[in-house]
């Protein structure tokens, strides 16, 4: 194309994190923006729809603790689904791990109830995540073995344990007077409130632990290989020192799967008591908006989560204060994951000035 | 009992519409070398545009162009931003899954609230038997007592056989995909017609999702699709690239969806283990497929080209 114009846009590969966080704020403003517009359908005053939003979600203490309540099962995706995507792999099973991971922790919970407290609450994490891996690992072994993409087979394993947990809810786990969720699990497995007053439960103190696992791994050479693997994977497949290509998939796929066996784990025991389909609402995905949305950083990532929790729990008071309907955080999100993509790749452009006529 | 076979078989065919279909749009986006993943989404602004078009008007057929209309504009801005912007191509898909389909509930909401029963469209397309080969005992039942649609979806197919055979168009969307340097050294415009691939790709998940809100469902609910999408662009593979295999794939779908149905009547087998059939019986196929020789794929799949020109 022959530009007379002095500039141009070059691609460049190195991401200055100054750059990426400016172009990051430029597009969140860009989507809260669109979506103000959207908002303008239904009611005068977006903004002021935006300020209860927000205050509902941060105004007191009750309204704290709900929202960070929401923003732990999106944080432990997201942190699982980080270490995938930094490996290249889009692992699309959060749904169906987590829902995995609560039916580990609703199954200690409703027989294993003569055990002490703490051997029951630590049977839940860790069958909560192992499930959560298992689910996880058909994928991870299609992939590793058989070279089959992990997007269509994690999609296609979240609807069968979708309808494999509705027939362990309708068959056998009924409970009789509340429809569609189990019975109670048994007092010794209902995980520790921290602080009391609040609904801060244990799987918070479990969740700061990943977090640690999370930026310690990123520093391990496990880690920069898994990084190298996601950049280029014919390029590392025979220089791999730690783990070779096949086990470092089967690493990153676990992980997350575990990671999401253990939201799971938290949403039943640590905060609803039982399991439901409705424990889950749509984290798997919300993970991945986080974890794309915080650029693959465990702290960008906690920051979107934290966000993604407020508006989702904000969003119920704003729909009740001023009609607009709280199905709109799904498209705000849908929103800030597509501006999220692209703003990571308009941050491989540079501009750049020419010398003038250019007839490239 | 022969009845029983007879409606199995007949709605065998209604079912395998919705993936067929999809799947066919597919294979043209993936032909000209672009991973259209977000089928999903552009069957559901399919299904829901129809749904509310027809809902408000009265036609059916209003609906069908009101879905087209509305996929062309997704697949527009999925295509600007794959092809031209560079972005990765699967996660993109997966995004404009998410968008839509957050967007589509929310704008029933608006439309409807949380009404009590379903809202209904009163008028759907009307079956057409086909006057001669309707009264065939057997077959003429199961095969051509349909809709329109369903026998547009099956003459599509030959279509496409003979499109990518034998028509020049074809062959060079087939070029864009396996070689698009080569393609441009012919003076081939790759990226454009690469977005022709997306669009068409396009314009078939809009009539399966108008055929699904429309014709089977008749209402719009919001997991309506179910992950249709996800299996049509599986089907592709399976159907290694060829539109005859990608229908005898989509007929076994199809028939379970249809063995899942009836299944819910008669409760034999846990119907949700009917339900979790195709998702699984997707897996496997992928697990066969990929035992078998992976030639048919083009070459190029989900690489941008950046043209030189």
């Amino acid at each position: 194309m022959k530009w007379n114009f002095p500039y141009r846009f070059r691609e460049d590969l190195s991401c200055p994190l100054a750059k990426r966080l400016a172009l990051l704020g430029g597009v969140l403003v860009l989507c809260f923006g669109l979506h103000a517009l959207i908002m303008l359908t239904m009611t005068d005053h977006p903004l002021a729809a935006y300020a209860v939003l927000f205050r509902s979600a941060f105004g007191n203490r009750y309204q704290i603790s709900q929202t960070l309540l929401r923003t732990l099962p999106i944080l432990l995706i997201g942190l699982g689904m980080s270490v995938c995507l930094k490996a290249g792999i889009l692992n699309l099973g959060g749904n169906g791990c987590l829902l995995a991971g609560g039916l580990g922790a609703v199954f200690v919970g409703l027989y294993l109830t003569q055990l002490p407290p703490a051997l029951a609450i630590l049977l839940t994490v860790v069958l909560g995540m192992l499930f959560g891996a298992l689910w996880s690992g058909v994928a991870a072994l299609l992939r590793a073995k058989l070279n089959i993409s992990e997007i269509y087979v994690t999609v296609m394993l979240n609807y069968v344990m979708l309808y494999f947990a509705t027939f362990m809810l309708e068959v056998v786990w009924q409970d009789p007077m509340k429809l569609n969720w189990t019975a109670m699990i048994s007092d010794n497995t209902k995980w520790p409130v921290l602080i009391p007053g609040t609904s801060i439960h244990l799987g918070f103190v479990l969740l700061i632990l990943l977090f640690g696992v999370v930026c310690y791994l990123d520093r391990t050479p496990l880690g920069y290989e898994i990084r190298c693997f996601g950049l280029s994977p014919q390029a590392t497949r025979f220089k791999l020192k730690e783990m070779d290509s096949q086990r470092l998939i089967l690493f990153v796929m676990l992980f997350a799967g575990a990671a999401a066996g253990l939201a799971g784990a938290c949403q039943v025991s640590g905060s609803q008591y039982r399991f439901s389909l409705q424990i889950n609402r749509d984290f798997g995905f919300t993970g991945i908006v986080a974890a794309k949305l915080g650029g693959l950083n465990p702290v960008g990532i906690a920051a979107a989560s934290l966000l993604l929790g407020a508006l989702s729990s904000g969003a119920t008071a704003m729909q009740v204060m001023t009609g607009v309907p709280d199905s709109i955080i799904d498209v705000l999100q849908g929103m800030l994951l597509v501006a999220a993509i692209c703003a990571d790749r308009l941050a491989m452009y540079r501009l750049e000035k020419t010398m003038g006529r250019e007839t490239v | 009992m022969r009845l029983i076979l007879i409606s199995l078989l007949a709605m065998t065919v209604r079912m395998t519409v919705p993936y067929l279909c999809t799947a066919l749009g597919e294979l043209y986006a993936q032909k000209s070398g672009v991973l259209n993943l977000g089928l999903e989404g552009m069957m559901t602004v399919g299904a829901f545009l129809a749904f509310m078009v027809n809902y408000h008007t009265g036609s059916a057929w209003l609906g069908l162009l009101a879905a087209v209309g509305g996929c062309l504009l997704a697949a527009l801005l999925y295509g600007g931003l794959v092809i031209w912007f560079g972005v990765d191509q699967p996660i993109t898909g997966i995004a404009f899954n998410l968008l839509i389909l957050g967007s589509s509930s929310f704008f029933y909401r608006l439309a409807f609230g949380v009404p009590a029963t379903m809202p209904l469209a009163e008028r759907t397309f009307p079956l057409r038997p086909i006057p001669l080969l309707s009264h065939i005992p057997f077959l003429g039942e199961i095969l051509f007592q349909q809709y329109g649609l369903v026998y547009l979806t099956f003459l599509l197919v030959g279509c496409s056989a003979f499109f990518f055979r034998r028509t020049k168009a074809g062959i060079i969307l087939i070029a864009c995909g396996e070689n698009p340097k080569a393609a441009e050294t012919r003076g081939v415009r790759v990226n454009r017609f690469r977005l022709a691939g997306v669009l068409i790709s396009a314009v078939f998940s809009a009539i399966a999702g108008t055929y699904l809100s429309t014709a089977i469902f008749n209402q719009y609910t919001a997991g309506m699709v179910a992950g249709r999408g996800y299996i049509a662009f599986a089907l592709v593979i399976f159907g290694k690239w060829n539109p005859v295999h990608i229908m005898a794939g989509a007929l076994l779908f199809g028939f379970l969806e249809a063995l899942a149905l009836l299944m819910q009547v008669t409760a034999l087998i846990p119907h949700q283990f009917l339900l979790m059939a195709p998702y699984a019986l997707t897996i496997l196929a992928l697990v066969v497929t990929s035992f078998k020789s992976r030639s048919a794929r083009p070459a190029c799949l989900g690489v941008r080209y950046k043209s030189s020109r």
